[in-house]
């Protein structure tokens, strides 16, 4: 299997790519590509929610979409170490990471959809900010936050079976602890300092 | 097995510590938010106000003065304004040094009284950068509040949705219809495009000075950390405030975007940095002093920022007041609102959050534009204090009203209806004194 084929099989197929992922481990090369996704994502984010670019904010986006991934992988890692549980960590970092990606990244598709729509074709044309947040439009997100989680819960589980080999009520409650936390932290950057 | 190899982890590394870097490189703890010279003031952003046969003090060694085109006395930096001045914009022309210097639009002649004057503190307008019904509904509001016709207007930031140059333009559209003085100061937002607040000074010039209104004081005293949602004043500004704040009035307003003191934290609840004690506080540098100074003058802050939130919070005879936005909010069902206050002789006597979508001021005159009927919808849920303009043609008799008292009247037909409109519908005549009612 290709590289790049990971990305694409974790919206077909996600245990065939942990398999991959757990017979050739690259979280260096993974890492990457989400950092350089998501430095690209909140930077056209940036744009199409305020037409404007601001450096301060779309770092602070993307250090709090670093958290929201990062964050809970690493300390669910910790986590299932301190359990007892023995496990690729390379592995598991990659898996978590592409997986919590490839759900941004459709939630991305969703969100950039709606920005060309929100500020070309609307009537009357809004910045997607303004629409989401001033406007009630966001009813559509709800819905893709809702496949999105659902997704997500998914792949964590998925990677907690086959990579970690935990019952699944350890995932549930250590992923839970790891991204409330997590959300937590995230919370702090956004409604404590920007 | 190895734990972790460590190297994979490093390009990760380096990219949380490049973003936090661009985070601190582009932080400005305090924008250059202008501060108003007693020199430069009146000007046409922070005009004066004044009422026929009142005074008028400036603070230059003029040897002539005009106001508009009629010169008057000017004696130790006081104008004395004549009883006939009649209500309106004036520029204020003084001879400094045998060269004049005129100031546009800067002197404003108002009806009211500054004994028992009403006004309206609106903030968070967010004007759009795009045209259409978004700021047409804006504009909209500022006509109700022009229709209300309080002495003047204040408005507490986040007059824009970013700072962008178009939302200047949208927003000084929106505000052109007011008759009356509108004093403003930067919010959050303006900082976001323009973190040193240069677009702000250039539309709308300072965003720290002071007025007086008879002998009430208004400070405008805006202090943002940019691009930030929370605030901050620094050591020069705090001392500007113990000095302005400190000066005599019967009751003092500051006026400033962020809330200050406040029984609740909204959303930023859960920041525990924001709780001080049994408060809750979006101020971070120079909190403890801001707090000292206000409760000491016993100051009434006028805040905005939190949108849906409206709210009035005592603490240590200081009074802040969270007043809730103009632009709508998903999730809420009012639309847009405005605080409304009424002082009488140095002491508030009504405070209410107005929904435009609830109250409606329509004008119908006659074919020759001698009498008016003025209908008003009122379902607030409390009595609205108006005062009413309308202009009907030159008379040469005095008018009347069935309803509520006449003001204030000019010989080109201009007459103020004072009026506390009851819950419910409203209808007012006004005609000349030779004709019956019709």
């Amino acid at each position: 299997m290709l590289y790049t084929d990971r990305l694409r099989m974790l919206f077909l197929h996600p245990s065939k790519s942990f398999q991959e992922i757990m017979s050739r481990p690259s979280f260096l090369r993974s890492s990457i590509l989400v950092m350089i996704g998501s430095a690209i994502y909140c930077t056209i984010a940036e744009f199409g929610l305020f037409n404007s670019i601001n450096a301060h904010f779309i770092a602070g986006y993307a250090l709090m979409f670093t958290i929201l991934w990062f964050l809970p992988t690493l300390l669910s890692m910790v986590f299932f170490k301190i359990i007892g549980r023995k496990f690729n960590t390379e592995s598991y970092m990659e898996a978590s990471a592409l997986s919590l990606f490839s759900v941004a990244t459709l939630v991305f598709i969703f969100l950039l959809a709606f920005m060309i729509y929100s500020n070309l074709f609307a009537e009357p044309r809004r910045t997607a900010y303004f629409a989401l947040v001033y406007y009630n439009q966001w009813p559509p997100f709800a819905v893709v936050g809702v496949i999105g989680a659902i997704m997500i819960v998914h792949r964590v589980l998925g990677i907690g079976r086959l990579i970690v080999n935990a019952k699944i009520y350890q995932v549930v409650i250590i992923w839970l602890a790891a991204v409330a936390i997590s959300m937590y932290i995230a919370y702090l950057l956004f409604r404590g300092w920007l | 097995m190895k734990l972790i190899r460590l190297t994979s982890y490093v390009p990760l590394t380096i990219f949380i510590i490049v973003l936090v870097m661009i985070m601190w490189l582009t932080y400005l703890p305090f924008p250059n938010i202008i501060r108003l010279t007693d020199s430069d003031y009146p000007n046409q952003d922070v005009p004066t106000m004044v009422t026929p046969g009142g005074n008028l003090a400036v603070s230059m060694n003029a040897e002539k003065v005009w106001i508009g085109e009629r010169e008057l006395e000017i004696e130790e930096e006081i104008i004395r304004i004549p009883q006939d001045f009649p209500p309106g914009w004036y520029d204020l022309t003084l001879q400094l040094d045998g060269a004049n210097i005129t100031r546009y639009d800067s002197v404003y002649v108002t009806p009211t009284s500054s004994q028992d004057f009403t006004f309206v503190q609106l903030t968070d307008i967010h004007t759009p950068c795009y045209g259409g019904q978004d700021v047409e509904e804006r504009r909209g509001v500022l006509d109700l509040i022009n229709d209300i016709g309080p002495a003047f207007v204040v408005d507490t930031g986040d007059m824009t949705d970013y700072g962008l140059e178009q939302q200047y333009i949208w927003y000084k559209w929106i505000t052109s219809g007011l008759e009356m003085p509108i004093y403003r100061i930067p919010g959050n937002m303006e900082t976001y495009s323009d973190p040193n607040l240069e677009r702000y000074a250039k539309h709308l010039g300072p965003g720290n000075y002071y007025f007086y209104f008879g002998e009430t004081l208004f400070v405008a005293g805006a202090a943002l950390h940019s691009p930030r949602s929370w605030g901050g004043f620094d050591d020069a500004q705090i001392k500007w405030l113990d000095t302005t704040l400190s000066k005599e009035a019967d009751l003092k307003f500051l006026l400033h975007h962020i809330p200050i003191v406040s029984d609740e934290g909204r959303d930023y609840k859960y920041v525990p940095w924001g709780w001080k004690g049994d408060h809750f506080s979006q101020i971070e540098q120079g909190y403890e002093q801001i707090v000292n100074i206000l409760t000491r003058e016993k100051v009434m802050t006028l805040s905005g920022h939190w949108h849906g939130y409206s709210h009035e919070s005592e603490y240590e005879g200081a009074t802040f007041y969270n007043t809730p936005s103009v632009t709508r909010m998903s999730g809420i069902k009012e639309g847009p609102r405005f605080r409304l206050f009424r002082i009488q002789n140095g002491t508030i006597t009504y405070d209410n959050v107005v929904e435009y979508e609830k109250l409606a001021i329509t004008r119908e005159y006659n074919t020759d534009n001698t009498q008016v009927t003025i209908r008003i919808r009122n379902e607030e849920g409390f009595p609205v204090p108006l005062n009413i303009h309308v202009e009907l043609s030159p008379s040469v008799f005095p008018h009347k009203t069935d309803l509520g008292e006449i003001v204030a009247s000019t010989a080109s037909g201009d007459i103020w209806v004072k009026y506390s409109a009851p819950i419910g519908e409203s209808e007012i005549q006004v005609t000349p004194t030779n004709m019956s009612k019709t």
